[in-house]
């Protein structure tokens, strides 16, 4: 078989691919890299170039510690919660004998769902008045939290947002990846007497291995980017304690118009992400026994 | 006492046909058993009952005396081989063999000692530390094995454990199977659709045929004295030529040469059967057949051809040419006839005078 490629054959399924790439991400990526080296304030046609200015500041403010902080907590009481709820309705999904597809689809709504549109309907779930959550509360005359402007229970807030569109998702292939695991497996555990617990702990749970790095990956990139909630719930606030790095880039940039400023936090989020998937390329090539 | 009885075995699944009814069985400790049967007989079923992966509708199933129906699979001191393997892909050759006896709560030098043990049985000892992925199917099959001697049990089940196995590996598992099956004094259920397994491994064959047993013997007996059309037909390579005989005025005529029965049947519909290879060509014999095909197998040369209709095979050990189309003639081996009822497939006991 030829298995060089024609010029015409290049052209069609490489080069002309790439033109969308080129123009959305690779040139952007340039300029900002540019940027991020210039005090250009989002409004003039001039800017002077500043040298590392941008990052030396940004790595000494107060608002660039705190968001970090906020996006590694965000981030942590995520995604932890969205593998351990997606795996445990992944066994129970994969249990039902009826009405799979149907609680398939369930799982799978709210991340088809726009953020944008659900953050409203969850601020009024949360709103602390007349919201349904602290009317439950009050009937069970337990506390009734501030969710939206008290400041741990904000970034909850936005934490169960999270976990709630992602939760689902993961269970989806969860599901998937033990519907993959063949039966005998499950039955030699029951010739050598597991129980339960033990299946799931020594087998389930290093069996969809591959399957949990992926998820960790794809959700720790998912918060790293989460914007829709945390603007439609609480606007980065109150006081700061839902700004993550990414909604303080927002705020930098397009609030305060310190487009250097904001373009440099831009280029430290990209560096973490890449570090991120470097980490998940190298961990998937040690866990592929199989 | 025997070591398994069933008794009055069924299985039916939710709103669906019996698949086995009011199966009867023992099996004396020691033996190998082989359940043969095509697929859909309910071989595999059965084996998996006896191991308690599959609840028994009605009836008991008793180890050493003892009613088993209600006890999960661990409490049967029973070990079992699959077909695919079935061996823990996370874990290297070592863990998977000793897994089972880690869940119980062995201490670990015996469980190493028995791993070892079993590895140097098993010619395993070299591949002890790598993972299932990077082993043959025989290497993993052999693991498979070590897993279930491990354990000591006293039965052991193999579900098809060649079937994912190519013919020349087969053959050598087959004798190793049965090695360790003495070594070990086992007691050994064995399910396969494979005559050649069941005839060289087995003590004993249950043939089996949609849940019910048509024949249990050695496999002297099942191959010589097939008790019914079914047996006579499904086991041998090639089978058992079948040809319906002709009755006039009590007598039994095979196409147009009258056969003198020592017994007096009266007019009992009678099915002729010859085993190919006590069937050779005899251009004096009234019986004729034309050759269709001929099938070199080296050893052994069989002539395919049709009399009058219906399909026959014969083992011929001469060096002559035979030509499609070509009409020859058939003689037999009269001790080694087999007669069948032609309505019940019955095996009928009679002899011919010559």
């Amino acid at each position: 078989m030829e298995m060089k490629a024609s010029k015409r054959q290049l052209l069609l399924f490489v080069v002309i691919p790439l033109i969308p790439l080129v123009v959305f991400w690779i040139i952007p990526l340039i300029v900002s890299l540019w940027l991020s080296f210039t005090d250009w304030n989002y409004i003039s046609p001039t800017f002077d170039y500043v040298g590392i200015k941008n990052y030396t500041q940004l790595f000494a403010s107060q608002d660039f510690q705190q968001a970090f902080a906020h996006t590694a907590y965000f981030t942590f009481f995520s995604v932890v919660p969205i593998i351990v709820f997606g795996f445990l309705l992944a066994v129970g999904l994969n249990k039902l004998k009826r009405s799979y597809k149907f609680i398939q689809a369930l799982l799978f709504a709210p991340w088809v769902t726009p953020l944008i549109g659900m953050s409203i309907v969850w601020g009024w779930i949360f709103n602390s008045k007349v919201g349904p959550i602290n009317q439950i509360l009050h009937i069970l005359h337990l506390p009734e939290p501030q969710w939206l402007t008290n400041p741990t229970a904000a970034m909850w807030t936005i934490i169960i947002v999270t976990i709630w569109k992602n939760a689902g998702w993961a269970a989806l292939f969860f599901s998937d990846a033990l519907a993959k695991i063949p039966s005998s497996l499950f039955e030699v555990s029951d010739m050598e007497g597991l129980s339960w617990w033990q299946k799931i702990w020594y087998v389930l749970i290093p069996l969809v291995s591959p399957t949990t790095l992926f998820l960790v990956i794809v959700m720790i990139l998912e918060c790293l980017q989460a914007y829709d909630q945390i603007t439609v719930l609480t606007q980065g606030g109150p006081a700061g304690s839902t700004t993550t790095l990414l909604y303080l880039y927002y705020q930098l940039g397009f609030k305060q118009f310190q487009m250097g400023s904001a373009t440099a936090l831009s280029i430290v989020i990209l560096v973490i992400s890449a570090i991120l998937a470097y980490i998940s390329i190298r961990m998937s090539r040690k866990h592929t026994y199989y | 006492m025997d070591l398994i009885e069933l008794k009055r075995i069924n299985k039916q699944y939710e709103n669906k046909e019996k698949v086995i009814e009011d199966f009867d069985l023992n099996i004396k400790k020691g033996d190998f058993t082989v359940f043969l049967g095509p697929s859909g007989c309910g071989k595999s079923t059965l084996l998996r009952m006896i191991a308690g992966l599959e609840k028994i509708s009605a009836g008991e199933l008793l180890i050493n005396g003892e009613l088993q129906n209600d006890l999960p699979p661990k409490e049967r001191n029973i070990a079992m081989v699959f077909q695919n393997y079935a061996l823990y892909p996370h874990m290297s050759v070592e863990k998977n063999m000793g897994f089972g006896l880690k869940m119980r709560g062995i201490d670990k030098q015996i469980i190493k000692q028995k791993v070892t043990d079993a590895a140097k049985i098993l010619n395993l000892t070299d591949y002890l530390d790598k993972f299932p992925g990077n082993l043959s199917g025989g290497q993993q099959q052999r693991v498979a094995l070590g897993r279930a001697i491990v354990r000591e049990s006293e039965i052991y089940l193999m579900d098809e454990p060649l079937s994912n196995l190519d013919a020349k590996l087969r053959a050598v598992m087959r004798e190793e199977i049965v090695t360790l099956h003495k070594q070990m004094a086992a007691t050994t259920i064995y399910v396969t659709h494979d005559q050649t397994e069941a005839m060289t491994m087995a003590d004993r064959i249950v043939i089996l045929n949609h849940g019910d047993i048509q024949q249990i013997g050695t496999p002297k007996e099942v191959y010589q004295r097939p008790q019914n059309m079914f047996v006579a037909s499904f086991i041998g390579i090639p089978p058992m030529n079948l040809i319906p005989l002709k009755n006039h005025d009590g007598k039994y005529y095979l196409e147009n040469a009258e056969l003198s029965l020592k017994d007096d049947l009266g007019n009992q519909p009678l099915v002729f059967g010859i085993r190919p290879e006590d069937a050779f060509v005899d251009n004096a014999a009234p019986l004729k057949m034309k050759v269709t095909y001929i099938e070199d197998m080296g050893a052994d040369r069989y002539v395919h051809g049709l009399v009058n209709g219906t399909k026959f095979t014969l083992r011929d050990g001469s060096n002559n040419d035979y030509q499609v189309d070509q009409e020859i003639g058939v003689g037999f081996t009269a001790q080694q006839v087999s007669f069948f009822d032609q309505v019940s497939t019955n095996r009928v006991e009679a002899n011919l005078w010559k």
